[in-house]
């Protein structure tokens, strides 16, 4: 899944350890999110979109999840 | 952050009780008398391995044991155990590897077990034992998760 969110640390001169920390994940969690290896869970995606002001779908881009 | 401090002063006790179990089993097994059909250097290697065994057991065991205690004692180190022990993708890999691991641990075994019926009898046993232990540890554990959840 893409996602705004290396701009959004950039913008806030955040680090991915900084960010792991203060949503309560490993700093390589947050990498394999921001590389779209891994998809984050609901909880997870609120907690970042939370830290950065935003709602889920601004930092998350659902426009390529399948539709069955 | 207290429920898991709760958390890891149980797990200080349950090491502590596997340390206990480990020592005893391993000084208790001694004593039997070991029925041996293979030859000196074969039972040399495997008097090697199983003190590397009981080696590496008691390491882990050590360091988890003085991790936990220096992760209790600091605020800061007990949050990145935390972290550490619920990031998501760390357990969804663990549950990933863990059951693909299980399945092909049961075939192998299953493969080995119908192998070793044509070649030796004791092995035959044993392999078919430790299939059927696999093989129900893992239907109860699908059973007991599709109730769970």
């Amino acid at each position: 899944m893409k996602t705004i969110l290396p701009e959004l640390r950039k913008q806030q001169k955040l680090s991915q350890e900084d960010l792991a920390l203060a949503v309560g994940v490993t700093r390589q969690t947050i990498t394999s999110i921001e590389v779209g290896k891994y998809t984050a869970s609901l909880v997870l995606a609120y907690k970042i979109a939370r830290y950065f002001g935003k709602a889920i779908e601004e930092v998350f881009d659902f426009s390529e999840v399948e539709e069955i | 952050m207290d429920e898991f401090k709760k958390k890891m002063q149980a797990r200080q006790l349950l090491l502590i009780s596997g340390l206990l179990g480990a020592c005893s089993a391993v000084l208790l097994s001694r004593n039997f008398e070991k029925a041996s059909s293979v030859s000196e250097y074969w039972q040399g290697i495997a008097e090697g391995f199983q003190v590397g065994i009981v080696v590496a057991l008691f390491g882990f065991l050590i360091f988890f044991f003085f991790r936990n205690i220096l992760a209790m004692r600091n605020p800061d180190r007990l949050k990145k155990l935390y972290i550490s022990e619920t990031d998501e993708r760390k357990l969804l890999i663990m549950q990933k590897s863990g059951s693909v691991g299980m399945n092909i641990v049961v075939y192998g075994l299953a493969v080995g077990t119908a192998v070793a019926g044509n070649i030796n009898d004791t092995v035959f046993f044993t392999l078919m034992g430790a299939s059927l232990f696999t093989a129900s540890v893992r239907g109860f554990l699908k059973l007991y998760y599709r109730v769970k959840y």
